[in-house]
């Protein structure tokens, strides 16, 4: 086990580097000279101005050195700083912003599994009735629509059509009656796949003998549907794990913006509206190093849940 | 009493049934696909014919009659700069429908070709192909989209003004546009293509060692040859399935990079910075909202309950439900 997670981690390091290569290449590059654009905008372009500038900010060193001293700096835990807000250490504004979306994240989270999983049961178990065809059909429709669709069309909705909510924007931390739209409309964007991946591990569940065996014995359906059917769900569902975490990301980079929450998504959003590249790199590696770690941790949990995975073979494999 | 032999030889005969006419049987007595197929053939004649139609110019502003709700002269009414709503909601419906087709083609033919390459060539070809799918899978797409978008822009303009003063090759005319729509397919292709690669993969991987593949290699075929005729075609069904909600997920990524202002820039109209331009009034003008976002919605509704179809058409087997 131990062995296992050490070799994943060996695997992750070498991928995590050239990921942040790219990242840090194309944020170099694309954007232009910063430091010309700056002193463009300041009206004061000179040699020496931009030189003694460059040397200020070690941009005259080479490239390669550059993007180590960043790496080095990632491990140290400092992202750089800011350009938009002022020069304000990067690291000091995700730590503000990550915990209100981790929050958030996790509120939408319990939506999508606690609703998507039980549908996908339901549905599986009246295949091809109508009730399995409304679900289904009901979770691609909410999960069709883009987040910055939703979110304005619900606020209209329960603003000005139904009006119950008055202010329902802004942050009040997880125990606010604010957060539930926000967290509404984030979980609906991940339950199709959440529904779907349920509803067909049941479908092949059900049809095996030991559930039949279940039911002559005469174990009452709840029973058979918790013990037998529930628990050999649970490994094909730990897939969509990685899609959840994107899903929930996504959602959360516009919900926060619409709603005003000062997270991780819309501090991500704002860096890009105000083309701020250190803090688009920094958000990016960040969501990275995150979805990474998850897969990970889904793999080991592999083994957990289901004792005839053994470590170290891919899944599909069995 | 006397019967016709071959009336009864009639009675029983069997219609000829092949994949296709059955897939297509199905998916006709798929009622909800049908009526995504209007949905999609009504979106993509917005698509193409739209800007004919436009009744204004969808830039014309017209700063006396801003925010208004329909009348004669705005049939959809105007946004908060006086431009026909009408108008730049046809407008960006020809946004939507070229990108998701430009993007989605590049990403399927980069995916499909490498995927087949990788698979066939195995080795080293492969290995180097499935690091750098599962580099493109770890991190989230759509950071990726964004942060493409976002770097890929002040290039492309650089490049741009280059080629204008250099060669007088003017792609800037009156506003970046035609720059939005370069750094959107990129962006998006290169989202798109892992997925497409992935999956050709593994079909090819299957297809690689049958028997036909290893008498087309004893005659002599060439790679190229082996490649194009024998294991694309073959492979390709279930990439075919996937193309209805790739157009689907291409229009929902083009309108998020509009939104956050990093993909069609305005004055260019996109359903998404459509969106949020009206965004900040929803309050008192939802109907500037709605209307974009009704639009977009349906599409990628249509798109994703067409692919479904077409899944359930040409895959019995497959565990999505059975439509009546």
């Amino acid at each position: 086990m131990i062995g296992y997670i050490i070799r994943r981690l060996g695997a992750i390091v070498p991928t995590l580097l050239v990921g942040i290569f790219i990242a840090f290449t194309l944020t170099y590059f694309g954007p232009g000279d910063p430091i010309r654009v700056f002193l463009e905008q300041q009206g004061r372009l000179s040699e020496d101005a931009y030189e003694s500038l460059r040397r200020q900010y070690g941009l005259d060193r080479p490239f390669l050195v550059q993007f180590g001293d960043y790496v080095i700096g990632l491990v140290r835990g400092t992202f750089g700083k800011s350009i938009w807000a002022g020069g304000r250490p990067i690291e000091v504004m995700i730590r503000r912003a990550l915990p209100v979306s981790v929050q958030l994240g996790f509120v939408a989270f319990l939506i999508t599994v606690g609703t998507g999983i039980p549908l996908g049961i339901f549905a599986a178990l009246r295949q091809n009735t109508l009730v399995d065809y409304a679900i289904v059909s009901a979770s691609v429709v909410v999960s069709s629509i883009p987040t910055f669709v939703l979110a304005p069309m619900l606020l209209i909705l329960f603003v000005l059509v139904i009006p119950v909510l008055k202010n329902p924007i802004g942050w009040g931390g997880i125990f606010d009656a604010r957060i539930v739209l926000p967290a509404f409309c984030i979980a609906v964007g991940p339950l199709m796949g959440i529904v779907r991946q349920a509803r067909s591990a049941v479908l092949e569940v059900i049809r095996q003998d030991y559930v039949r065996t279940a039911y002559a014995k005469g174990l009452p359906r709840r029973m058979v549907i918790w013990r037998h059917i529930f628990r050999h769900i649970l490994t094909p569902l730990l897939s969509v794990g990685v899609g959840l975490f994107g899903g929930i990301l996504q959602g959360s980079i516009f919900v926060e913006r619409v709603f005003n929450i000062p997270g991780y998504g819309a501090l991500s959003f704002q860096s890009f509206v105000a083309r701020d590249f250190p803090v688009i790199l920094a958000t990016t590696v960040v969501a990275a190093v995150i979805a990474m770690t998850l897969n990970l941790v889904l793999d080991v949990s592999y083994g957990l849940v289901d004792p005839r995975v053994r470590l170290g073979r891919r899944v599909e494999e069995i | 009493m006397h019967r016709d032999p071959s009336a009864a030889h009639q009675l029983f005969r069997q219609e000829e049934r092949s994949l296709v006419r059955d897939a297509v049987r199905k998916l006709v007595a798929n009622r909800l696909a049908m009526i995504s197929l209007f949905v999609i053939v009504f979106v993509f004649f917005i698509g193409i014919f739209g800007p004919l139609l436009a009744p204004q110019d969808y830039l014309e502003q017209d700063l006396r009659a801003y925010n208004q709700g329909p009348s004669r002269e705005h049939l959809l009414g105007t946004d908060e700069l006086g431009r026909d709503m009408l108008s730049r909601l046809l407008w960006g419906g020809r946004t939507a429908i070229m990108v998701a087709v430009v993007s989605t083609s590049i990403s399927y033919l980069i995916g499909i070709l490498f995927g087949t390459l990788a698979a066939y060539r195995g080795g080293l070809t492969d290995a180097v192909f499935v690091r750098t799918v599962d580099l493109f899978d770890s991190f989230p797409h759509i950071l990726v989209a964004m942060l493409l978008a976002s770097t890929m822009r002040p290039w492309v303009l650089r490049l741009a003004r280059d080629l204008e003063t250099t060669r007088g090759i003017s792609l800037l005319a009156d506003n970046t546009v035609y720059i939005d729509y370069l750094v959107v397919f990129g962006a998006l292709s290169m989202i798109g293509w892992a997925g497409i690669g992935r999956l050709i993969r593994g079909q090819v991987l299957t297809l690689r060692a049958t028997d036909f593949v290893l008498a087309a290699r004893c005659v002599g075929a060439k790679e190229r040859w082996i490649i194009l005729r024998h294991l694309v075609p073959n492979a390709i069904g279930p990439v075919i399935v996937a193309l209805s909600s790739s157009f689907g997920g291409a229009m929902m990524y083009e309108s998020s990079l509009s939104f956050i202002g990093i993909g069609i820039q305005p004055p260019g109209a996109s359903w998404g910075n459509m969106i949020v331009l009206s965004m900040g009034q929803w309050r008192y003008y939802p109907h500037l909202v709605l209307m974009p976002g009704i639009l977009l919605m349906l599409a990628i509704i249509a798109f994703n309950f067409f692919g479904d179809g077409l899944n359930d058409a040409l895959n019995p087997r497959a565990l999505t439900p059975e439509r009546r």
